[in-house]
């Protein structure tokens, strides 16, 4: 399992290579990117901000319930931190399996429990100014 | 007693208390609930409760929790990272 809170760009290649092993039939590889959208508004870039230790910890606690949950060979979630412009990526989510229905599941569920639960927080910089989006469960 | 409790804010937490870094003058000990309701009195900004969510020791806290002023405070409003 790996997981980080980054200040440099992501690369998706590496976590998917990460969870690579000879007894994966399947990976399963979502990147979260900057859209240039928001609730009808144009988006010229975000800022994300972490508290950065105990978002590692609830990265790495939701990562571990994954793998209880489903039978996961190996785990790895990145997010960024930072100033972000349109396409950049703020997260990665990778898993692998030994097959697809698994590694579907626990990559779908990762990302909504890192939603919910992770304490990072975006400011939405828009044309027409800029927020905190405190999103509600 | 009244102790100033250091209470770290981030993102719109940030905004709402004006500090990143609050010294939160307090009688301790008191419970989690206690201490939300104490600081949104001085915080209305903070938003409704349900949505204010209090981190000791880099974890979610239950309303019963016990803060004693040793410990590493955070208010964690509604996430939106992803």
């Amino acid at each position: 399992m790996q997981c980080v809170v980054s200040h440099k760009p992501l690369d998706p290649e590496e976590c998917r290579r990460f969870v690579e092993t000879d007894a994966a039939g399947a990976h399963v590889l979502f990147t979260g990117a900057v859209r240039n959208h928001s609730k009808g508004s144009e988006v010229t870039h975000l800022v994300y901000e972490a508290y950065e230790p105990m978002a590692l910890k609830q990265m790495q606690a939701i990562a571990n319930q994954a793998q209880s949950r489903w039978p996961l060979h190996k785990v790895c979630v990145h997010h960024r931190v930072g100033e972000l412009h349109i396409g950049d990526v703020a997260v990665v989510v990778a898993v692998s399996a030994s097959h697809r229905a698994e590694a579907f599941a626990a990559c779908a569920w990762i990302i909504d429990e890192l939603k919910r639960e992770v304490p990072i927080w975006k400011r939405e910089f828009t044309a027409d100014g800029d927020e905190w989006i405190s999103d509600r469960p | 007693m009244a102790t100033a409790l250091n209470i770290l804010c981030f993102g719109p937490a940030r905004e709402a208390t004006g500090q990143a870094k609050l010294s939160f003058t307090t009688v301790l000990p008191c419970t989690v609930d206690q201490l939300r309701d104490r600081l949104l009195h001085d915080f209305p900004k903070l938003g409704s409760r349900e949505h204010v969510r209090i981190a000791v020791d880099q974890e979610y806290a239950s309303d019963d929790r016990i803060i004693n002023g040793n410990e590493e405070i955070a208010i964690i409003l509604p996430v939106s990272g992803g």
